[in-house]
């Protein structure tokens, strides 16, 4: 999808604050802040990491949330919660518990009207990806502990039908 | 005390657990969604419930619903990613004792739940 054709698009304050929950997770869970690059707008497919999580977006927006890190850090992540020794499922669910965080803790800002998905969480790239059609991506670089991960915010006013990207 | 935790994440029950039960709790149990959380609360009677809201199969808001009508008197709080307003006031207000919401520290679980107890013992 080309970003010039999207309808709608992330005001930039919907996008700080998602970048607000971003740097308060690491505050809170790790106490070693994160990096926030500056967001761009997606054009092409998506860079996917080891671990990815997708979150549903429903109500007032529309669209999904896509957090992709690498293992190492999750790893390091899972480290600071105690569990020091990580598998494949710690990673998923930890993948999954940040992109829930991260969207769950935008509702302070967006309201109840923001309705989020448990997360689906995946390794690797999948042959088919499904996008929000007609929606702006936008992604937030966030480098923690030298390591660099990507939130993906996909949603818009308008009703988003899935198409294959 | 008793404890049931409820949460679909394995990394969040586990970290409840290993900050709660040596000082708190003795007998624990967990549970990942709403459903199963009912099976074990039937099973168990714990007299204090952790419980996530965003969860697969049974959401927390209904469970917590389930949860006061088996055992009106169990102290209940919520420990959720779901940071506006209005979904505590919900949970509150339909009988859950306390809220908490993610990413927490271990010294605020340990206050959430020690105030908790405190009000129901004064009251």
């Amino acid at each position: 999808m080309s970003s010039t054709t999207a309808s709608t698009s992330l005001h930039q304050a919907t996008l700080s604050i998602f970048v607000q929950a971003i740097m308060r997770y690491f505050d809170r869970v790790a106490c070693i802040p994160a990096e926030i690059g500056t967001p761009f707008l997606l054009e092409g497919e998506a860079e996917l990491l080891d671990v990815t999580s997708v979150i549903g977006v429903t109500g007032d927006l529309q669209g999904c949330v896509f957090f992709t890190a690498p293992r190492p850090l999750l790893d390091e992540l899972l480290g600071h919660i105690a569990e020091y020794q990580p598998t494949d499922e710690l990673r998923c669910d930890i993948c999954g518990e940040v992109a829930n965080t991260f969207t769950g803790n935008v509702r302070k800002q967006l309201g109840p009207g923001f309705m989020i998905s448990v997360p689906v969480v995946f390794s690797g790239r999948p042959e088919h990806l499904l996008w929000p059609k007609n929606t702006a991506r936008y992604v937030i670089p966030i480098v923690w502990q030298s390591k660099r991960s990507l939130l993906i915010v996909c949603i818009g006013d308008a009703p988003a039908a899935l198409s294959a990207n | 005390m008793k404890l049931l935790i409820v949460d679909d994440s394995m990394i969040i029950r586990r970290a409840i657990e290993r900050t709660l039960v040596p000082s708190l709790f003795d007998e624990i149990r967990t549970a990942a969604d709403g459903l199963r959380a009912i099976e074990e609360f039937k099973d168990f009677m714990p007299d204090v419930v952790t419980l996530d809201i965003t969860m697969p199969h049974m959401d927390g808001i209904a469970t917590l619903e389930e949860l006061l009508q088996i055992k009106p008197d169990t102290k209940i709080m919520i420990v959720s990613a779901l940071a506006d307003d209005s979904t505590a006031i919900e949970a509150l207000t339909m009988g859950a004792d306390q809220f908490i919401c993610k990413p927490f520290t271990n010294e605020e679980l340990v206050a959430a739940v020690n105030e908790m107890l405190a009000f129901d013992s004064i009251s």
